[in-house]
C-alpha cells in the first residue's frame, strides 16, 4: 500500500468515526431525556403508592409486572438513602416483599464486578442482619470496591458477627483502615474486647487502627493497654496511644505521659510526632499537674510549641494561638490514624 | 537547489512520522481516559461519600489559597470554599503582599484579629511572614496570613504549608469555585490506599458561561466568544481526558495548581514547593515522583475526574497568548529541572515515557508543526511537494484533530457536568472543527515563544489580567434576577497563576 492510499484510508477511517461519535453524542442525548422523562412519569405514578405502603399498607396485595416492579425497587432503592428509622424499615420491608434482597444475595456471587458491586450497595441500603454472612464473604472478593461496601454494610448492620471478619489481617485483597474503623465504629463497645487484644498485635498498622478506635469508643477497659503502647517502637502507633489516652480523658494517665514526655524532650533530638501527640493528650485531660511541663513545651520550637500553646488554651493557660480560639477549641479529631501511616517503604 | 528539495522532502517524512506517534499517543490516553469514565458511570456508590463525611477517622484537610491582588472575588472565594462539605478542614489565605484591600476585605468581613502564633518553619520562605489573623467571632476555621511578595505564587503556597496544621493540604486558586462535595470525592484515593497516594487532583473546568450563584456553579453552559468555546473543548480534551488517560496508565506528570490535594507530609519531604518555578503545580508533582523513585518507595498520584473547580478561561487573544506562554516556559523549566529522569528506567514509567512525551510532543511540538507548516508552504512554492498529496494530509490531520475533540465531546456527556442543551453540543461540535483552524496554530506560536524565552534564560514576565469574573451576564443570572448580589464583580489577577 502506497502512503498515498495509507493516509487516504486514514482519512476515511477519521471520518467514519467522526460520524459514529457524532451519532453516539445525538443518541446518547435523545436516551438520556427518554430516560429522564421515563422516570418522572414512572416517579409520578409510583411514588404516592409506595409512600402509602410506607405508612402501613400491604405492598404485597397490589401484582405487580416487570416494568412496575422495577419503578417501585427505583423509587424505593432512591428514597432508602435518605431516610432513617421506622421510614427506612418500612422502605427495606417494600423491597424485601417485591424480592431484591434475593435478587442481591444471589447478584453478589455473580461473574461481573459490576453486578457484584450493585448487589453489595443494595445490600448495604437494606441492612438487614440476616445478610451478615453474605457480606462478610464479599469481603474476601476480588474487586475492592465491592470489599469497601461490604464492609460499610456490615458497619450499617452492626452486628457483632463481624468484628473477627473486619479485624482479621489479609495479606492478599486487603481492607480499607479507613472503611473498617468505621465500620468497627458504627458497631461500637462489642468491639472493644477484639480491639484491646490487637493492641498487641505484631503488624503496627494494627496496633495504630485498634489505639486509634479504643480512643474513639471512649474505652475505659483499654487504659492499661493503651498506656502500655506509650512505649511502643513504632512512633505512629505510640502516637495513636496517647492520642486515644487524651480522649479517654482519666487523670490517672498524666503522671504517665508526662514521665514520657519528659524523657522524649530531655533528648538531643526529640520525636515531633510523639511529643505532640503527647502534649495533645495532656491537653485534652486537662489536669492542671500537667502545667508547667507545657509550658516548657511552648518554649520549644515548631510543631511542639503549637500544640502546647493549644493545651494550654485546654488549661485556661494559653496565650493567643490558631487553635486557640473558638473556631477549633480542641486539636483535631479526624485523621491521625492516616497521618500517622508512613508512606510505604 | 538539489539539498532544498532533500531537506523538504526528507522533513515532510520525518513531520509525518511524527504526526502518527502524536495521535497514536493521544489515542491510547484517550482509550484509557474512557475505559475509566465508563467504569467510574457503571459502578456508582454515592453512599461511600456521605461515609467519608460521617467517619470521624476521615483526615483534616488544610486549603491553601494564595491571594495576590484579589479583592475582586476574594470574599466570595473563601465563602465557597468554607461552606465546602467536609467534616473537618482550615481555609488558610495567604495574601501574597497585595497592593490592593483584598485583606482589608477579609478583615472587615470575618472581624479578623491578629495572633501571634508559632509557625513551623519546614519549608524557608523567600517573603517573610507579617502577621496571622484568625475571625474574632472564631466561628470560622478561617486563617489569613500576610507575608512579603516573593514574585512567586510558590513562595504563598510554601507559606501557607508551614502554617497548615492539618495531614492533607489542598491547593486552591483564589479564583476558582469548588464543588460541593469537592473535597469528598478528592480525598477518596487517600482513604483506599493511604500508604501509596501522595497525591490527588481534580479536573479542571472552565466556569466562562456557567450560571453561578453563591459561589457554586448551578447551570453549564457555553460562553459567548468563540475563544472561549475553543478553550472549553481544549480543556476537555486535555485537563479531564488526558489527565484521566495518563492517570490510568500511571503516569500523571501535572496536577492543576487550581485544585490539587496533598499529604503535607510528602511535600515536606521534598522541601516543598520550587520558588523559581513558572509551573510550580507540574513541578512539585514531579519532584514527588523523582524523590519516591529514588527512595524505592511505592506510591501513587491520582488524578480524580469527578470533582470540579470551576476556573475563569482569558477572554482575550493577548491574555491567552500570556498564559500560554508562560505554561511553555513554565514546562521546559520543569523538563530541564528533572531531565535526570528523563530515559532513565530508574524513574520507571515517568522516565521513559512520560517526561519523554512531555518533551517531544508537549514541549518541542510547537516546533515541528510550525517547521511543517513552513516546509510545506516552501515545497509547495518550488513545487516540491505534490498538491494533492499535502490536502490529503493537511484534511487527514484536520479531520484526527476533530475526531480527537469529539471524543472528548462524547465522553464528557458521561460527567455529571456537561450541558444538555442541543444549542450548547452544536456550539461545542463546531468549537472542536474551529479549534484546527487558526487556533491551534496560533497555540503553538504562542508556545514556540514561551519555550524561546525560557531557553534564553528571561525572567517571565508578569503582568496584569483582567477577567470579569464568573457573574453571568444580569438577565440570565438568578441571583441577579432575585437581587441577591453577583459572585463577581471583575478582578485583575497576577499574570503568573495557572
Amino acid at each position: 500500500m502506497s502512503v498515498r492510499a495509507a493516509f487516504a484510508a486514514a482519512l476515511v477511517a477519521c471520518l467514519i468515526a467522526l460520524v459514529m461519535l457524532g451519532l453516539l453524542i445525538v443518541t446518547a442525548q435523545v436516551a438520556h431525556r427518554r430516560r429522564r422523562r421515563a422516570r418522572a412519569a414512572r416517579t409520578e405514578r409510583w411514588r404516592a403508592l409506595v409512600l402509602a405502603w410506607m405508612s402501613g399498607g400491604d405492598s404485597g396485595a397490589v401484582p405487580l409486572n416487570g416494568p412496575e416492579r422495577r419503578a417501585v425497587v427505583e423509587i424505593a432503592g432512591d428514597l432508602l438513602s435518605k431516610v432513617r428509622g421506622s421510614d427506612r424499615e418500612a422502605l427495606a420491608d417494600i423491597l424485601v416483599a417485591h424480592g431484591v434482597d434475593d435478587a442481591a444475595r444471589r447478584g453478589v456471587n455473580s461473574r461481573w464486578s459490576t453486578v457484584r458491586l450493585r448487589s453489595v450497595v443494595m445490600l448495604d441500603l437494606l441492612a438487614r442482619a440476616a445478610d451478615v454472612e453474605v457480606l462478610i464473604a464479599a469481603l474476601r472478593d476480588r474487586d475492592r470496591q465491592v470489599r469497601d461496601v461490604a464492609v460499610r454494610a456490615l458497619g450499617r448492620i452492626g452486628s457483632p458477627l463481624a468484628i473477627d471478619a473486619l479485624l482479621r489481617r489479609r495479606r492478599s485483597r486487603p481492607l480499607a483502615a479507613h472503611t473498617v474503623a468505621l465500620a468497627i465504629h458504627r458497631i461500637g463497645p462489642p468491639a472493644i474486647a477484639p480491639l484491646t487484644s490487637r493492641v498487641s498485635s505484631g503488624d503496627p498498622r494494627t496496633r495504630r487502627v485498634a489505639a486509634e478506635l479504643l480512643g474513639l469508643l471512649r474505652a475505659g477497659e483499654a487504659e492499661l493497654e493503651l498506656i502500655g503502647m506509650l512505649d511502643d517502637d513504632d512512633p505512629a502507633a505510640m502516637a495513636a496511644a496517647a492520642t486515644a489516652l487524651g480522649r479517654l480523658g482519666r487523670p490517672t494517665a498524666v503522671e504517665l505521659l508526662m514521665r514520657r514526655l519528659e524523657r522524649l524532650m530531655s533528648g538531643r533530638d526529640p520525636d515531633i510526632d510523639r511529643c505532640v501527640a503527647l502534649v495533645g493528650a495532656l491537653g485534652q485531660i486537662g489536669d492542671r499537674r500537667a502545667l508547667a511541663l507545657l509550658l516548657e513545651a511552648s518554649a520549644r520550637p515548631g510543631r511542639i510549641s503549637a500544640a502546647a500553646t493549644t493545651a494550654l488554651g485546654s488549661l485556661g493557660q494559653g496565650r493567643t494561638w490558631l487553635a486557640d480560639t473558638p473556631s477549633s477549641p480542641s486539636p483535631p479529631e479526624g485523621g491521625t490514624v492516616l497521618s500517622a501511616i508512613p508512606l510505604a517503604s | 537547489m538539489r539539498w532544498l528539495v532533500d531537506f523538504v522532502v526528507d522533513f515532510n517524512w520525518f513531520v509525518l512520522t511524527y504526526f502518527v506517534a502524536l495521535n497514536a499517543t493521544y489515542l491510547v490516553v484517550i482509550a484509557g481516559a474512557a475505559a475509566t469514565m465508563v467504569r467510574s458511570v457503571r459502578r456508582p456508590d454515592p453512599a461511600s461519600r456521605d461515609d467519608i463525611f460521617a467517619n470521624p477517622l476521615t483526615p483534616a484537610v488544610s486549603i491553601l489559597v494564595p491571594a495576590f491582588n484579589e479583592s475582586a472575588g476574594i470574599i466570595d472565594s473563601v465563602r465557597g470554599m468554607l461552606t465546602l462539605r467536609y467534616p473537618q478542614f482550615e481555609v488558610v489565605v495567604v495574601d501574597d503582599g497585595s497592593t490592593d484591600d483584598t485583606f482589608e476585605l477579609l478583615r472587615r468581613e470575618y472581624d479578623l484579629r491578629e495572633v501571634a502564633p508559632t509557625i513551623d518553619t519546614a519549608v524557608p520562605l523567600r517573603g517573610e511572614i507579617r502577621s496571622v489573623h484568625v475571625p474574632s467571632a472564631g466561628d470560622e476555621p478561617l486563617v489569613v496570613v500576610r507575608k512579603a511578595n516573593a514574585g512567586r505564587r510558590a513562595d504563598a503556597l510554601n507559606a501557607g504549608l508551614n502554617v497548615a496544621r492539618y495531614p492533607l493540604v489542598c491547593m486552591v486558586d483564589a479564583d476558582s469555585l469548588l464543588d460541593p462535595d469537592a473535597l469528598l470525592r478528592v480525598v477518596q484515593p487517600f482513604l483506599t490506599d493511604p500508604q501509596r497516594v501522595v497525591a490527588t487532583g481534580g479536573a479542571i473546568r472552565p466556569v466562562n458561561g456557567a450560571k453561578v450563584y453563591r459561589g457554586q456553579v448551578v447551570e453549564v453552559g457555553q460562553p459567548r466568544r468563540w475563544i472561549e468555546r475553543i478553550q472549553v473543548v481544549e480543556y476537555q480534551r486535555a485537563f479531564l481526558l488526558g489527565r484521566t488517560g495518563w492517570s490510568r496508565f500511571s503516569g500523571l506528570l501535572i496536577i492543576s495548581g487550581a485544585f490539587g490535594l496533598f499529604r503535607r507530609d510528602a511535600i515536606l519531604e521534598v522541601g516543598g514547593l520550587d520558588a523559581n518555578s513558572l509551573g510550580e503545580d507540574a513541578d512539585l508533582v514531579a519532584t514527588l515522583h523523582r524523590h519516591l523513585r529514588e527512595h524505592r518507595r511505592e506510591y501513587a498520584v491520582v488524578f480524580v475526574p469527578e470533582p470540579a473547580c470551576w476556573t475563569e478561561l482569558p477572554r482575550d487573544r493577548r491574555v491567552l497568548g500570556r498564559q500560554r506562554r508562560r505554561w511553555s516556559h513554565g514546562l521546559a523549566q520543569v523538563l530541564w529541572k528533572q531531565r535526570r529522569m528523563m530515559f532513565n528506567p530508574r524513574y520507571g514509567r515517568v522516565g521513559l515515557v512520560v517526561l519523554p512525551y512531555y518533551l517531544f510532543f508537549e514541549l518541542l511540538g510547537p516546533i515541528v508543526e510550525l517547521l511543517g507548516i513552513a516546509a510545506v508552504a516552501v515545497g509547495l512554492a518550488f513545487g516540491l511537494v505534490n498538491v494533492s498529496f499535502a490536502l490529503l494530509l493537511a484534511t487527514v490531520a484536520l479531520a484526527y484533530g476533530v475526531l480527537l475533540s469529539f471524543a472528548a465531546l462524547a465522553i464528557d456527556q458521561l460527567t455529571p457536568h456537561h450541558s444538555t442543551e442541543w444549542r450548547d453540543i452544536g456550539i461545542g461540535a463546531l468549537a472542536a472543527v474551529a479549534e484546527n483552524l487558526g487556533y491551534r496554530q496560533l497555540h503553538a506560536w504562542w508556545r514556540l515563544r514561551g519555550l524561546w524565552s525560557s531557553v534564553r534564560g528571561r525572567d517571565p514576565a508578569w503582568g496584569e489580567m483582567p477577567r470579569t469574573g464568573f457573574t453571568a451576564p444580569p438577565a440570565a443570572n438568578p441571583a441577579s434576577s432575585q437581587g441577591m448580589r453577583p459572585v463577581r464583580a471583575g478582578r485583575h489577577d497576577q499574570l503568573l497563576r495557572r
